[in-house]
């Protein structure tokens, strides 16, 4: 099974190849950051930025359909909105490997 | 209505594109993107008609920038877009003023398509409110609503101007079709209470034992057949203006029960025990002689003198000069273009037809009498035998204006040849007289025509 699922996009695009190039190098320009900056603040143990960084990337897993995330990145975001570590290591390490994996597929898919 | 002006405020690039292109797909928006809630604060500005607002925003929080929106544009429709299912920030917001609220999920796209239509329908309808109100304030405009040019009109135009810019109560008094209510829609359509309702009542017009209920409203069960609460006129003209035409005809107990309300500002729904203030401007008109009814001990004095205020005492059409010329051609222009028909003309003929006649029904006659002779004539200029006047009184008329008989006979006979197309021979016959007396007529006319004599 494929890790993402851009059918939601490819729908909305109606067709519209520059909307789906302009999606994808969105998504392979700020995705990445952002997983950067969750993991910065996980080894900083900056919890509150933990929460925002999750919270963001969020909406990107939803967008490019990476449904074994969904779950774990809410869970990341809730556990550190209240300010607890529980799970959190492991569940970081299993959104830094499956993105990573993303992005590579998303780059090979689109080059 | 153009362009949609859409303004998205959103740090998430990834979302702000998929949003949007998910609403640039509507040709009819105009979608601009923001990052930081200071550019968009900084653009406001340029009069977004949408707003999409991100409630995570990097710089500034969401609710102080809805804040300085509702500050400055209180009218701006603003749809949250929030990555947070949080019914507590959802409910802060909408008390903020915002519009939507909608959580970032697979189905935001579509969610938020259907908000800013909905909210689209909701700026048009606003826009199109403004747009009539700007017309029915250009309608009521004085010199739009009552055409004049006599001094006597500038007179009345100089009253109606004073009654604007105060509440004073107006009392309006004229002949049938002098154009009262007209006036008292003028006054209200231009005075600080023109959002809020006009309301008519002709006193005349309801039967002596509804009129109580109508002013001043009933309660569930004040009587048989009261089914229901029923807010009265007054209720319903709430800081608006009332006018109460036919005020002469009142029944005095009724007068007594009006006089209460106009000094204690407050209405007693029949069967009810509550006083509801009232905040009613009060216009009342009457084609009667009100000072003569309280002399005549029909109408209570005290009323008289609470609802007298501003007097304003419109002329009967016939005192008003060329001022029948000049509404004669604005029915006439009128009603040619309501009803898609090349314009019309007055022959000299007909305007001095229109400047002999009294008009009893003044201008509502003459708006009548000029409909009627645009639908009956057949050419392009209208004659004098185009208009259906009142016969009795245009004959008396007729012989007030003191003629000698020799005029009146060519008057008559003018009128006879305009009638049968100058057929000689058909109205020396009609009229019984000899066919060389009308020629010698005409030849008479020419030559005066031409002023030889």
């Amino acid at each position: 099974m494929a890790l993402y699922d851009l059918s939601t996009i490819t729908d909305m695009s109606g067709g519209n190849n520059d909307f789906m190039k302009e999606f994808i190098s969105t998504f392979l320009e700020s995705t990445p950051a952002t997983l950067s900056e969750l993991l910065e603040a996980w080894s900083a143990q900056d919890l509150e930025q933990v929460y925002r960084s999750a919270h963001k990337l969020k909406s990107s897993i939803d967008l490019a359909g990476v449904s074994s995330l969904y779950d774990e990145v809410r869970l990341v975001e809730l556990t550190a909105k209240k300010g607890e570590t529980e799970g959190l290591a492991e569940s970081i390490t299993k959104i830094e490997e499956v993105l990573k994996q993303v992005f590579e597929e998303i780059k090979q898919e689109f080059s | 209505m153009g362009n949609l002006k859409i303004f998205v405020v959103e740090d998430d690039l990834l979302y702000a594109t998929t949003l949007t292109y998910k609403l640039s797909l509507n040709p009819d928006y105009e979608i601009s993107h923001f990052e930081r809630g200071k550019d968009f604060l900084a653009n406001l500005y340029k009069k977004p008609d949408i707003v999409t607002l991100d409630y995570s925003l990097p710089d500034i929080n969401a609710s102080e920038i809805l804040r300085q929106i509702k500050q400055t544009h209180p009218d701006l429709p603003v749809i949250i877009v929030s990555g947070q299912d949080d019914i507590a920030i959802a409910i802060e917001l909408f008390k903020a003023g915002a519009d939507d609220y909608i959580v970032k999920n697979q189905d935001t796209h579509a969610l938020l398509w259907h908000s800013v239509q909905n909210l689209r329908e909701k700026v048009e309808l606003k826009e199109e409110i403004e747009h009539l109100k700007e017309e029915i304030s250009q309608k009521y405009d004085f010199s739009q609503a009552i055409k004049g040019n006599s001094a006597i009109m500038q007179k009345i135009y100089g009253l109606m101007e004073k009654a604007v810019k105060t509440n004073i109560n107006v009392s309006i008094t004229g002949e049938t079709g002098t154009g009262k209510e007209v006036v008292a829609k003028a006054i209200h359509y231009n005075s600080k209470r023109k959002s809020k309702p006009f309301i008519a009542v002709n006193v005349t017009a309801i039967p002596q034992e509804l009129i109580e209920s109508e002013l001043f409203g009933h309660e569930k069960g004040a009587f048989t057949g009261a089914s229901s609460r029923r807010l009265g006129k007054f209720e319903q003209a709430e800081k608006g203006t009332i006018f109460l035409d036919e005020i002469g005809d009142m029944d005095i107990n009724m007068q007594a029960k009006l006089l209460r309300v106009l000094q204690e500002k407050e209405v007693t729904r029949i069967g009810g025990n509550e006083n509801v203030k009232i905040d009613v401007r009060l216009i009342c008109a009457t084609h009667k002689n009100l000072l003569e009814e309280v002399q005549k001990g029909n109408f209570r004095e005290d009323l008289y003198f609470r609802l007298l205020g501003l007097p304003i005492v419109l002329p009967p059409l016939r005192d008003r000069g060329n001022d029948v010329l000049l509404l004669a051609k604005y029915f006439l222009d009128a009603f040619c273009e309501e009803n898609e028909m090349s314009r019309k003309t007055l022959s000299k003929g007909a305007k001095e037809k229109l400047l002999k006649y009294p008009f009893p029904g003044n201008v509502r006659e003459l708006k009548a009498v000029i409909e009627l002779a645009a639908v009956m004539a057949n050419e392009k200029e209208i004659q004098a035998t185009d208009f259906v006047l009142t016969e009795g009184n245009d004959f008396a008329d007729f012989l007030q204006e003191e003629h000698t008989l020799k005029d009146y006979t060519r008057q008559i006979v003018m009128q006879y040849l305009d009638k049968y197309d100058n057929n000689v021979l058909e109205v020396a016959r009609k009229l019984d007289i000899g066919k060389s007396t009308i020629y010698r007529m005409l030849k008479e006319k020419k030559l005066n025509r031409y002023g030889f004599i």
